[in-house]
């Protein structure tokens, strides 16, 4: 199995699971995994009514993701990085 | 205070014609009460720990001990440094991704405390040591003296060692997640 097909596996199911517990929409969680530049960006799109659940008081739960998804990416062995997208 | 919003914010949320969310504090409930409301809030952050772990492929036995004023889950077992992080970071992430998960299932503040293999109980223990250092400090000096930002639950518990101390007195300053205990002579 190469790097780039490891990558972002458990990033993804990771960061799709935190979300969907953290909003009243679950449903409407959507990950996207896009490569930059070699690195890969997860791209997070919530509910509009659930933006600030995923992002908290002054970023504080964004980051809390964040830094969580940083951990899953230190267990495969990738890097990825979290964006949430409007 | 933030908390005071967050309750606000979870009380104007409590609609769907049940009564409001009552908070854990409201003197009105029975001891039995708030036993029930804290087992619910360990079991909502036992399951969503539970999930993560599979996701992450770590194993972890959870220990749940439910106290008078919060419920503590212990992930135990773990092998892996990873969900605590350099200086803590993971673990303080996860905390507050199971506060998240618990206050929207219950629309009230969340009273849960995780911890994996006790590091933050021996985090605590090192806190108290240098707050003792700290009154030491300031009974000597009679100046204050700043002790290093810390959570809620961390500075309720250097508030409580040093109410428990004659000759000096406590106070918080700065803003979250800088927010810090003072220790001042008593006057």
């Amino acid at each position: 199995m190469g790097a780039e097909e490891a990558s972002g596996v458990m990033t993804t199911e990771v960061l799709t699971y935190i979300a969907k517990a953290l909003v009243d929409h679950p449903e409407d969680v959507a990950v996207e995994a896009v490569e930059d530049d070699g690195e890969t960006v997860l791209e997070l799109r919530v509910h509009p009514d659930d933006m600030g659940k995923v992002i908290g008081k002054r970023g504080r739960t964004a980051k809390a993701i964040r830094t969580m998804v940083k951990a899953a990416a230190t267990r495969e062995g990738s890097a990825a990085t979290v964006e949430i997208v409007e | 205070m933030t908390n005071t919003d967050a309750a606000t914010d979870a009380t104007q949320a409590g609609g769907d014609g049940l009564a409001p969310p009552v908070e854990l504090e409201d003197p009105s409930l029975t001891p039995q009460q708030r036993m029930d409301m804290l087992d619910q809030e360990a079991d909502i952050a036992a399951d969503f720990l539970e999930g993560l772990l599979d996701l992450l492929d770590i194993a972890g036995d959870l220990a749940i001990e439910v106290q008078e004023d919060q419920a503590v889950v212990n992930i135990e077992e773990v092998g892996s440094g990873l969900l605590i992080g350099r200086r803590g970071v993971t673990l303080e992430a996860l905390q507050e991704l199971v506060r998240c998960a618990v206050q929207r299932q219950t629309e009230r503040r969340s009273h849960v405390r995780i911890d994996v293999e006790g590091y933050r109980t021996r985090h605590l223990d090192k806190l108290r040591d240098r707050c003792r250092d700290a009154i030491a400090e300031v009974r000597e000096s009679g100046e204050p003296v700043r002790l290093e930002p810390m959570d809620a639950f961390e500075r309720k518990m250097m508030h409580d060692l040093v109410a428990k101390t004659g000759g000096v007195a406590s106070s918080s300053e700065g803003h979250e997640p800088k927010r810090r205990v003072v220790v001042h002579p008593d006057v």
